[in-house]
């Protein structure tokens, strides 16, 4: 088991009265799975991934990863984010090679590996551009080779598609799909979180539905479809209604 | 988690109180320290070829109070934005500083620091640096502070999932996020920080000069010298040259620079182009100083770091949730100087305050509330004066970019000019000329000065806050066919209210400042003085006559006045602060704020 979530709540202490955003989550993930967790806006799916990457910890419960307690941030994660989080004044080939330098990697290998990864989510031309500089797509690509870079064990992403617009969320969610299969690439579990039912479906081995208030895991469903996979068939169709009646129903 | 908190830190009062009574006691300590003035050193020059070395020592003494300002800004900013229970007092403390006006600390400052480091050379420079620095400081560490609070939130997450932590953190991640907002205000602190010096270049101690070669003493002896209307009109030239010059070298392609460390990421904002920068970037000998800098610099840190074996290194470079052991060490040291400075100013402040008054009460106190509603008027109507040119100006101009820029340019070098080097011409024009008398002329020419020290913080703040209205708001009005003044009454005035309140205060501490000089004129031999704080203020220091509403005072009165004065003073400016100007600042920002 890589990752396992034991009865996790979060609890966030505001102003007001405290406010529970997830209650007692439970949750496995192996090696080399996909996995999407949905859910309504609200239903504290991000606030999963955080408790996943250490960012913030939970507030009774624990976090399991390759069954030791994690205490802290989990530097064998890497995390995609919605509004890419690029600092604007590095390149794109800095901007890359900031978690490789934190982890010590000499300059001159931190630059070849920013290249690799650069080269393998169609950057090439850029490394020297700064984000202001990029339309929305290329900014994501950059987020996911900065991720992929510190060639992680579980990659998080969080939203990674929906500030996009359709189409380029169309290509780039099948280069991220190319990315998982290659073997000559260290990723190879991903968890990530998505409003987008039709995304889930497409892209995940496992979905995980979050709902409620405060959130509870309503379902985890096996999509047994083979890749790749057609969006008309009915199998998919069948798993995108199934899962929206159940979000409906919460 | 770092940036959970940032409204209640402005609500927090307790931090103000404090705040004030440590710096009511620091005055109480200045002014008891007064009636020991050390030596003296001096030399003056009023000669046209001494010039340039004056300008030289004066940018001299700039750069290092700038460097210093720029030190503890980062290191105080970053302190209190990283521990938000520490920022409950640091915050206040660092407004009290920006508010209140800085040189009237001056005469007693300068006495404690030559009595400390005896009055030579050295240690009146050092003295000048010093209490430079104290114009310049405090609303940079603010800015940092800010910018610090401003990061946004996925930034701090994508931060820490990276693992970038120490040194790599402070240089690609901190220190970037601070430059825009610390730029703008080291403008700001350098127009304080001539001020500032002019007014630390000569000063009255006791009852002795002193002056340091630079710009500020020649144009203050210029208005002592044999023909005061010419060397007054080649000091300000000369002081205009050198601003202008730092202007156009210096602020201009910094601020195209910096426009890279938004983070809004819009192409529209990366629009402004500056030549010179390309020419710093690009050119042979710039690139040939930068590489021989940067060489030598590596060469500096290889052979200290060879030294240092790869275990002790990686533990600067900590990787844990808590700061490294640098940073902790850092952070100590600076609490610990607080609290000690805060103890030794409490200690001494209760000590002096109680030696330097007892016994030694001024006749001349009792006209301190006289004095402070006098000044008040005379501020009042400089800036009511200010807003009747700026607003309309403003007006006309918002839809012309190159105009207002050209208008925020001339607005920071024009607050450069400290009232000292405008004397001159006020003078002649008002009493020598026009002979207006003394009560109207004196009055009049005093009220120049003051709006010098006024208008410029009140456009160029208005100027800052224009510059935010949004380009689709002003294309829905003009769709509508708004006309000027509607479109000023509910979109302009609204838009630009919260900076225009940030002006006022800025404004009223710029005039409290320019009062020393505009109330006690000294020109051709003569004193022009009025009643009033600044002018009391100059009795206390010895360097003005109590004319017809006392006798002579012994140096322990001038002490104990200016304690009394200074005190009095500050508690009216926080308390006006904090009653008026802070209320409406809160409700304006809440209320007048872009974001649906």
């Amino acid at each position: 088991m890589l990752l396992k979530l034991d009865h996790v709540s979060k609890i966030y202490q505001t102003d007001g009265p405290p406010a529970t955003v997830l209650a007692d989550i439970s949750m496995d993930i192996k090696s080399n799975e996909f996995v999407c967790v949905v859910g309504p806006s609200g239903s504290g799916k991000s606030t999963t991934l955080r408790l996943i990457n250490g960012l913030m910890p939970p507030s009774s419960g624990s976090v399991y990863f390759k069954d030791r307690p994690m205490t802290g941030i989990n530097l064998q994660c890497a995390m995609v984010f919605q509004n890419f989080a690029l600092l604007p004044w590095l390149t794109v080939r800095q901007n890359i090679m900031l978690g490789l330098e934190a982890r010590n990697v000499l300059p001159v290998d931190a630059k070849k590996k920013a290249d690799l990864y650069i080269d393998k989510v169609g950057l090439d031309g850029f490394e020297n551009a700064y984000p202001r500089e990029l339309s929305g797509g290329m900014k994501q690509r950059v987020g996911l080779a900065r991720a992929l870079a510190i060639e992680p064990e579980l990659l998080l992403m969080d939203e990674p598609f929906s500030a996009l617009d359709p189409l380029t969320s169309i290509n780039l969610r099948e280069e991220l799909l190319d990315i998982w299969a290659d073997p000559n690439l260290a990723v190879s579990t991903v968890v990530m979180v998505t409003h987008n039912i039709e995304e889930a479906v497409e892209l995940a081995d496992r979905v995980v539905l979050i709902a409620g208030r405060p959130g509870r895991i309503v379902a985890d469903i096996d999509i047994a479809i083979p890749r790749p996979r057609n969006k008309n068939s009915d199998g998919f169709t069948r798993y995108v209604d199934s899962i929206f009646s159940l979000m409906a129903e919460c | 988690m770092a940036a959970e908190l940032t409204k209640d830190t402005q609500r927090n009062s307790a931090g103000y109180w404090v705040g004030l009574l440590l710096l009511l006691l620091a005055t109480a300590f200045l002014a008891g320290v007064l009636h020991h003035p050390g030596r003296h050193y001096s030399r003056v020059s009023s000669v046209i070829w001494q010039l340039p070395v004056d300008a030289a020592w004066s940018v001299m003494r700039m750069v290092s109070a700038y460097i210093l300002s720029l030190a503890f800004a980062l290191s105080v900013g970053i302190y209190a934005a990283s521990r938000p229970k520490s920022a409950r007092f640091i915050i206040p403390i660092l407004d009290i500083l920006q508010s209140v006006p800085i040189v009237t600390f001056f005469p007693a400052a300068l006495a404690v620091a030559i009595s400390l480091m005896g009055g030579g050379g050295f240690g009146l420079n050092v003295a000048a640096i010093i209490l430079v620095f104290t114009s310049q400081a405090w609303n940079m560490a603010f800015s940092v502070y800010e910018s610090l609070q401003a990061i946004p939130r996925d930034i701090h997450e994508c931060a820490e999932a990276l693992g970038i932590r120490g040194s790599q953190r402070l240089l690609t991640i901190t220190i970037p996020s601070c430059i825009p907002g610390l730029l703008y205000n080291s403008i700001v602190s350098w127009t304080a920080g001539w001020f500032a010096l002019t007014a630390c270049e000569i000063l009255t101690v006791g009852n002795k000069n002193v002056s340091l070669p630079g710009l500020g003493s020649f144009i203050a002896n210029a208005n002592n010298s044999q023909n005061p209307f010419v060397m007054g009109l080649i000091g300000v030239v000369a002081l205009l040259l050198v601003v202008v010059g730092i202007e156009i070298f210096i602020w201009r392609p910094l601020g195209v620079w910096a426009q890279r460390f938004r983070y809004e990421m819009t192409v529209s904002t990366m629009s402004r182009d500056s030549a010179l920068l390309r020419w710093y970037q690009q050119g042979r000998f710039p690139r040939f100083l930068s590489r021989v800098l940067v060489v030598s610099l590596n060469r500096m840190a290889n052979a200290v770091f060879s030294r240092v074996r790869g275990s002790s290194l990686r533990a600067i470079l900590p990787r844990r949730e808590s700061p490294g052991r640098a940073a902790k060490i850092w952070f100590t040291a600076i609490r610990v100087a607080f609290w000690l400075s805060a103890a030794a100013v409490t200690a001494g402040g209760i000590y002096y305050g109680i030696h330097t008054i007892q016994g030694h009460y001024p006749p001349l106190a009792r006209f301190i509330p006289l004095a402070i509603g006098e000044s008040f008027v005379r501020i009042m109507l400089a800036y009511l004066l200010s807003l009747a040119w700026t607003v309309p100006l403003v007006l006309w101009a918002y839809r012309k970019p190159r105009l207002l820029r050209g208008l925020s340019s001339i607005s920071q070098i024009l607050a450069s000019l400290p009232a000292i080097s405008l004397t001159f011409l006020v003078i002649n024009i008002f009493v020598i000329h026009l002979n207006l008398g003394h009560f109207w002329g004196v009055e009049i020419a005093g009220e120049i000065l003051l709006m010098n020290g006024v208008q410029w913080y009140v456009l160029f703040n208005m100027l800052g806050g224009l510059s935010r209205v949004p380009g689709d708001l002003i294309e829905a009005c003009d769709a509508m066919g708004m006309s000027r003044w509607k479109k000023f009454r509910y979109l302009l005035l609204p838009v630009i209210m919260p900076s225009l309140l940030t002006g006022t205060v800025t404004a009223f501490g710029g005039g409290w400042n320019t009062l020393i000089f505009s109330e006690a004129i000294q020109y051709a031999g003569h004193q022009y003085n009025v009643m009033g704080i600044g002018w009391l203020l100059n009795v206390a220091s010895g360097s003005a006559s109590p004319g017809r509403y006392s006798g002579p005072l012994t140096s322990q009165q001038q002490g104990a006045l200016l304690l009394l004065g200074v005190g009095a003073l500050m508690i009216f400016i926080v308390v006006v602060n904090r009653l008026v100007w802070r209320r409406l600042q809160s409700w304006a920002s809440d209320r007048f704020r872009i974001d649906y």
